[in-house]
């Protein structure tokens, strides 16, 4: 008795310590993971302006809430300083665990010592890249195959312009342009809008220095911006280019080669488009929200719009395609590893997060996510029209591998190849001749 | 040998009083305090001569090793010898076009520095009430003319739409966008600079200043007009000073870097015409990742200014006149 009392005590003891174990286990269990087990602190980079650091400040806060034992240091500048300071910071072994990589520059770092290839966390379940298309998360290697980016959001490039000045030509008789409208139709439509402008407007923007523009073009003409390293357009197409903006120019449809210039780098409350001093223009549809803001307080009553660049003749689409993602440094911590993970699996699939950030980097990457956004009664119009746009045309865009420096590269030279063109400094071919030689050059020092 | 120059013979430091204060060896007095008091010097020395090695002599001398190397700024630097600096003479198009303008920049920006705030001085020096709130004035724009800030109140002073342009539309002149021409562009840079010219007009006051009115009372009472002073006494006893300063603005000036890069939103244009020589060297640097390319171009850099100074030197002993000599 006593033993079987000792042995009753025993069984008590043993089903309340199993009951203890399991309520303790339960009550574990319903922490979440990440809540019951992440520690430390991570550094975290990103680019933009006051719009952005505001909502990624907040999707910080979120995530620091939801895990009290992670702090995250913000580190945040312009779209340009941006990558000059993590090229100085991945010289010292000091960039962040956290990086906001783009697929435009991913080929610049893309490399073992700088960015932690990512492949064997993906796999293991540690980085989550479920419902990412795969072409996207493709679009996230580097030259050896490796992942390095994990993509939260895609952009893309269109034009905008104003819509009423678009009625009023209308109302004036010029046919509305209905896409997929083609270079030259777009041409056409411009040289038809310029007289029933205010004075002193502009049908557009002389895009003939824009490298967005320029790489819808040559790949709307069926031909590569690159190969590998090398530039692959023909001299013909670059010509043809120059050509078809000189024209326009000449003809009072866009700036003076002065104002081209101004309105490359202008604000967009200086910009034409806003002051309602140029019908269209070239901007990314992600900013059409800001745009729009700005406009309504500049040029009140005007609304802005977006639309796709126009198709090749046989009716390509050119439009190119990047990804905005997160990358790891590779000095991060074995102990920083967990936090930063998480935190790249709560940035790009958090629901919360997603409606927070509203696609301000690009249309969020995953698809369902996005039409959730464009559907939710409370999202700025402006960003539904970036998310509508975006699903009308992603099937049919073209992304373009930036070889490492390419984008840098394209940029300076077209800038300076066109500008030389315009100020009457070079004949278009010479210019073309130029853009091609030293974009070579340039390619050629990077790839070293 | 002496006793007293033996090594270890204990040397009596007396008092007043011929009791020995202390007893120390002959030889190791002298020694000793020496030592105590270079330690002292090199602890005062110390932070300077960190500075100097560290921030200066090290990398002036890693530069030099990677101006001799293929180095990308991400990954390790490859030895490639001449071959960054053979490029920069024989296949560059745009350094060949920096050097150029440049030279441009520093033969029109100099002298009219110069010229500007010497006017200003001898102006100021004629005993103007209040001359010490004028002078704070002009000297101003030198504290801040390099600033970002100040070439980007620049930019919109020059724009298509911008003050100078609202200034001409009163005469009925329709101005343009002065920056983004490049005609106009590295003109208005220029302008920029020499809008500083107040560091360079304190020093000429100062030394405006020292020539004794004598001078000016002797040439008066034998006829000299007021040119004829200036020309006969203040220019041939400032030249020492306008020497100074030439020497100062001549080395600024082939290092200018901060306006250009503002006006230009860091490209040097439009059509490289505002591409001075530091901001090309910065392009390489950090925005197309030719480090070894850029530490060349800042030895070549180096070797020029280190010219162009050696050159003021020598012409000096034809226009300078040092009163003592």
């Amino acid at each position: 008795m006593h033993i079987l009392e000792k042995g009753g005590g025993t069984r008590r003891f043993f089903l309340a310590s199993s009951a203890l174990a399991l309520t303790l286990g339960l009550a574990a269990s319903s922490i979440p993971a990440s809540a019951q087990e992440l520690t430390g602190d991570i550094r975290f980079s990103w680019w933009g302006g006051q719009v952005r650091n505001d909502k990624t400040d907040r999707i910080i806060q979120l995530f620091e809430q939801q895990n009290p034992g992670v702090s995250i240091t913000r580190e945040t500048a312009d779209f340009a300083p941006y990558w000059e300071r993590l090229t100085i910071q991945s010289t010292g072994n000091n960039q962040p665990c956290a990086i906001t990589m783009q697929s435009r520059w991913l080929a610049t770092y893309a490399r073992p010592d700088i960015l932690m290839p990512l492949d064997d966390l993906v796999a293991n379940g540690t980085l989550d890249v479920s419902g990412i298309p795969e072409a996207v998360v493709s679009a996230a290697r580097g030259a050896d195959g490796n992942l390095y980016m994990i993509p939260h959001g895609v952009f893309y490039f269109a034009l905008m312009y104003n819509e009423q000045m678009l009625e009023n030509a209308a109302a004036a008789g010029v046919q509305p342009l209905v896409w997929p409208y083609n270079w030259d139709q777009y041409a056409d439509h411009l040289r038809a809008i310029q007289p029933t402008l205010p004075e002193g407007a502009v049908a557009t923007h002389n895009m003939g220095r824009e490298p967005d523009a320029f790489v819808s073009w040559v790949q709307s003409h069926g031909e590569k911006v690159f190969d590998g390293s090398k530039a692959a357009f023909s001299r013909d197409l670059a010509i043809a280019w120059f050509n078809y903006w000189e024209a326009l120019r000449n003809e009072g449809v866009t700036e003076s080669p002065e104002g081209m210039v101004t309105e490359n780098s202008a604000l967009v409350e200086e910009s034409n488009l806003a002051n309602g001093r140029g019908y269209a223009t070239n901007r990314p549809p992600n900013q059409l929200g800001s745009v729009q803001t700005v406009t309504n307080t500049v040029n009140p009553g005007a609304t802005i719009n977006t639309r796709p660049y126009p198709v090749g003749p046989d009716g390509t689409v050119g439009m190119d395609l990047g990804s905005n993602g997160i990358a790891i440094g590779a000095n991060c911590t074995a102990e920083q590893l967990p936090a930063t993970t998480a935190w790249i699996n709560f940035w790009t699939h958090n629901e919360e997060a997603a409606a927070i950030y509203q696609s301000d980097n690009g249309v969020v990457a995953i698809p369902e996510l996005a039409t959730a956004q464009a559907e939710n009664p409370d999202t700025q119009p402006t960003q539904v029209r970036h998310i509508e746009l975006y699903q009308q045309v992603v099937d049919t865009a073209q992304p373009v591998f930036w070889p490492a420096g390419g984008y840098q590269a394209m940029t300076d030279v077209l800038n300076r190849s066109y500008d030389a063109v315009a100020f009457g400094q070079l004949s278009v071919e010479e210019g073309v001749d130029q853009l091609i030689s030293e974009l070579q050059q340039q390619l050629d020092q990077a790839a070293r | 040998m002496s006793s007293l120059d033996s090594p270890n013979n204990p040397v009596l430091i007396a008092g007043e009083t011929g009791v020995p204060a202390r007893v120390m060896p002959r030889n190791r007095t002298g020694s000793a305090l020496k030592r105590a008091d270079n330690r002292a010097a090199y602890m005062f020395l110390l932070p300077w001569l960190a500075g100097i090695i560290l921030i200066t002599a090290l990398p002036m001398l890693a530069s030099l090793y990677l101006s001799f190397t293929d180095y990308a700024v991400i990954g390790l630097p490859s030895w490639v010898g001449l071959e960054n600096y053979i490029r920069l003479f024989t296949s560059d198009r745009r350094f060949i076009t920096s050097i150029w303008v440049t030279l441009k920049y520093v033969c029109f920006s100099v002298p009219l520095v110069l010229l500007f705030s010497l006017t200003v001085a001898v102006a100021l020096n004629r005993g103007l009430r209040g001359l010490a709130i004028y002078r704070s004035l002009f000297y101003v724009p030198s504290l801040i003319g390099a600033s970002v800030g100040i070439g980007l109140l620049w930019k919109e002073v020059f724009g298509e739409r911008g003050v100078v342009n609202a200034i001409l539309a009163w005469f009925g002149v329709a101005g343009r966008g002065w920056i983004n021409n490049p005609t106009f562009a590295l003109p208005s840079v220029i302008a920029l600079n020499v809008w500083t010219f107040g560091a360079s007009m304190v020093i000429f006051l100062a030394a405006l200043r020292q020539i004794p009115e004598s001078y000016y009372e002797a040439a008066s009472i034998d006829g000299a007009n007021a040119w004829q002073r200036f020309r006969r006494i203040t220019l041939p006893l400032i030249t020492p000073v306008i020497f100074f300063n030439t020497v100062l603005l001549l080395i600024n000036s082939f290092q200018s870097f901060t306006q250009a890069f503002v006006v230009s939103n860091g490209r040097g244009g439009p059509v490289d015409s505002t591409l001075l020589y530091s901001l090309y060297l910065y392009q390489q640097a950090f925005q197309q990742l030719q480090m070894g390319y850029a530490s060349a171009m800042a030895w070549v850099l180096l070797i020029a200014i280190g010219l162009a100074t050696a050159l003021m030197f020598w012409s000096s002993r034809y226009w300078v006149f040092y009163g003592d000599r």
